[in-house]
């Protein structure tokens, strides 16, 4: 890397042949020098990172799952930094028939620690309710941009992905400020 | 959307304030399908396309989508045009035929790369104009005018020009660059808003700003052939440096003057009284052109006539004075000059006043109520003896003052000309030798409730404030 390059970019692709699973894994960008007044949308002050649309363990029928799969839904989240701070964790859930959000978890994070949050078993521990199908997980902390990482992923129990139809729904959070338009095609 | 495909999708208020959401699915080459909601922070609204297609939900316009769709696209837009934004969106397209299941996003669109309006602004002294931001939208390639995100305006030399807000004051002769900061909000190419990207900053786009002295003519609309006359060019500010250029033009036909310098062009830097030779008759009236200028442009100019005109006519009217007199009186003082430089020479001349109102209804009334219920001579023509030099003028309301109740916003313009005839220069008519001069009358109100009278001419007011 040139001195002086601000950037290295990477691509991850994973792929486990004997399952014919592939994907490509979220990178994430971190530049220093990036200001937190840079990333602040709507008034929130920390640093916040959202996903909206995390499957939970009971699936939305509208996903086709065969009767009976369960998701394991995860968040993993990354301290960056060589700080000592404490992240700030939420869900507003939703099921068929309603929603709610759940109380803040507060996770204290070490200099560029890892850490996995299990959200099925906080479901089993009714922060979140056991039939909720969607969970928006809205992250924050008060550290500069990107120092705070996180990945939302649900997917089926191992046995569930050994064969079809099987799904991985990733998540990358995101601050940012939407306006504007996406295309998609939903036909093959 | 089909048996087999589906799009779920949820759009989400980030902020810490309402945000109004407009979901727009454009298909079959343009139909729109709209839906509108207002979340409040943290809110989130949750869409299912293969139900909204399935089961005929009706959009906010009770369209609904064909039951045969199978794909579009769609559009997201904050109605509130927060411009730091407040929606995130997300979404999981489904494909039971092999059991997949992708997610995207969507990408961030705004203005991008804003200018000013007007590069550059060029002013008088004393003189401002509104500038404005403008950019295009980097999704909709379409033209936005963003000025009210920019709050933040100043100029790099205030003794030059100033700025209020969006307004761009001329203050003294010179250049300098004048700016405006926008608020901290997304400006850039459209971009994946999934990469984390999207960063707000903060634009300062500049344009130049020329501040110009101003040069005012007075009357003088005809020069004595093989004589002179006198006409005053009056320069703002007085401590004006810069250099002004004038010249004599015959822009079409024959016919010339010159300067009291025997040429067709000179310099001046403040307000000087040029003296005027006719040299050669015009052979079409005003077809002699005096003209300031400098390095911005043309600053003023009058239109000439060089004739022969039988005797001494006046020259270089000019108003020295106007104020507020009082009870919504204008009051302006005049002064002109005889081309003989003996205003007994004019004993056979007479300067007036010739006012026209909006229609041709003589006399003329005031719309009353809310003006006082008088008349005017529709056209006032007025004159004095040209050999006074001098008249003052009144704009008045008369016989009556009292305005009429109910008071409503009511306004009307009298127009005005000031001009001269002499019994031996062109059978006696009259000539402009300033005009024309608007009067504008106007009774308005203030969002306090209460009533005001102004009347206006040339720059100056006088006021009745509050009327009674």
């Amino acid at each position: 890397m040139a001195k002086g390059a601000r950037f290295l970019d990477s691509t991850h692709l994973l792929f486990e042949e004997s399952g014919g699973f592939s994907a490509i894994m979220k990178m994430f960008r971190h530049d220093p020098s990036t200001t937190l007044s840079s990333r602040t949308f709507g008034g929130v002050q920390d640093w916040t990172t959202r996903a909206p649309m995390l499957a939970l363990s009971n699936p939305d029928p509208a996903l086709a799952f065969p009767a009976g799969t369960t998701l394991q839904p995860k968040v993993f989240i990354r301290n960056a930094s060589g700080k000592v701070f404490t992240a700030h964790l939420r869900f507003n859930w939703r099921s068929a028939t309603t929603s709610g959000k759940s109380t803040p978890l507060d996770l204290t994070f070490k200099p560029n620690e890892t850490q996995v949050v299990d959200v099925a078993s906080l479901q089993a521990q009714k922060l979140l309710p056991a039939n909720a199908q969607w969970a928006a997980v809205i992250l924050s902390a008060p550290v500069l941009p990107e120092e705070l990482l996180a990945v939302a992923a649900s997917m089926t129990k191992r046995d569930a992905m050994a064969r079809k139809p099987r799904s991985a729904i990733s998540s990358p959070l995101t601050g940012r400020r939407e306006h504007g338009k996406w295309t998609a095609r939903t036909t093959p | 959307m089909d048996s087999t495909h589906n799009t779920l999708s949820t759009i989400s208020n980030g902020s810490n304030q309402l945000a109004r959401a407009q979901l727009t699915i454009l298909y079959n080459q343009g139909t729109q399908y709209q839906i509108e909601r207002t979340l409040a922070p943290d809110e989130q609204m949750a869409l299912d396309f293969g139900k909204l297609i399935h089961n005929r939900v009706p959009d906010k316009n009770g369209n609904t989508l064909p039951p045969d769709l199978t794909w579009g696209t769609y559009r997201l837009l904050d109605l509130n045009d927060n411009p730091t934004g407040s929606l995130y969106e997300g979404k999981v397209i489904v494909d039971k035929t092999y059991g997949h299941a992708s997610y995207n996003c969507v990408i961030c669109c705004g203005p991008n790369n804003p200018w000013m309006v007007y590069n550059p602004v060029i002013l008088t002294v004393n003189g401002s104009l509104n500038q404005g931001v403008q950019a295009m939208n980097t999704c909709s390639q379409r033209l936005a005018t963003v000025t009210v995100d920019f709050p933040t305006w100043w100029t790099d030399n205030t003794s030059i020009a100033t700025a209020s807000n969006k307004q761009i004051n001329g203050v003294a002769p010179g250049t300098t660059n004048h700016n405006a900061q926008s608020i901290n909000m997304y400006w850039g190419p459209k971009e994946d808003s999934g990469g984390g990207d999207c960063p707000l900053i903060q634009e300062e786009p500049f344009a130049g700003t020329e501040v110009n002295p101003t040069v005012t003519f007075s009357g003088t609309p005809v020069v004595p052939l093989g004589g002179t006359a006198p006409i005053t060019a009056t320069v703002t500010p007085t401590s004006n440096v810069s250099t002004i250029s004038l010249t004599l033009t015959t822009t079409s036909g024959g016919g010339s003057a010159v300067f009291s310098n025997g040429k067709t062009s000179m310099n001046i830097t403040s307000t000087t009284v040029l003296l005027l030779t006719g040299v050669q008759a015009s052979s079409v009236p005003n077809n002699i052109v005096l003209a300031a200028s400098n390095g911005s442009g043309v600053l003023a100019s009058t239109n000439l006539t060089v004739a022969a005109t039988g005797g001494a006519i006046p020259t270089n009217f000019r108003q020295v004075d106007a104020y507020d007199a009082g009870n919504g009186d204008l009051h302006f003082d005049y002064r002109w000059d005889s081309s003989s430089g003996n205003l007994a020479d004019l004993q056979y001349c007479v300067v007036a006043e010739y006012v026209t109102y909006p229609d041709g209804r003589n006399p003329w009334p005031l719309p009353s109520p809310p003006f006082p219920p008088d008349t005017f001579p529709n056209p006032t023509n007025i004159g004095v003896f040209a050999t006074l030099g001098k008249a003052g003028d009144d704009h008045q309301l008369v016989p009556f003052t009292t305005f009429i109740k109910p008071y409503s916003n009511s306004t009307f313009t009298a127009r005005q000309n000031y001009q001269f005839a002499c019994t031996y220069y062109d059978s006696g008519n009259f000539h402009t030798m300033m005009g024309p001069n608007f009067i504008v009358r106007t009774v308005s109100q203030y969002p306090n409730g209460t009533w005001e009278f102004t009347v206006t001419k040339s720059g100056a007011i006088a006021t009745i404030n509050p009327l009674p």
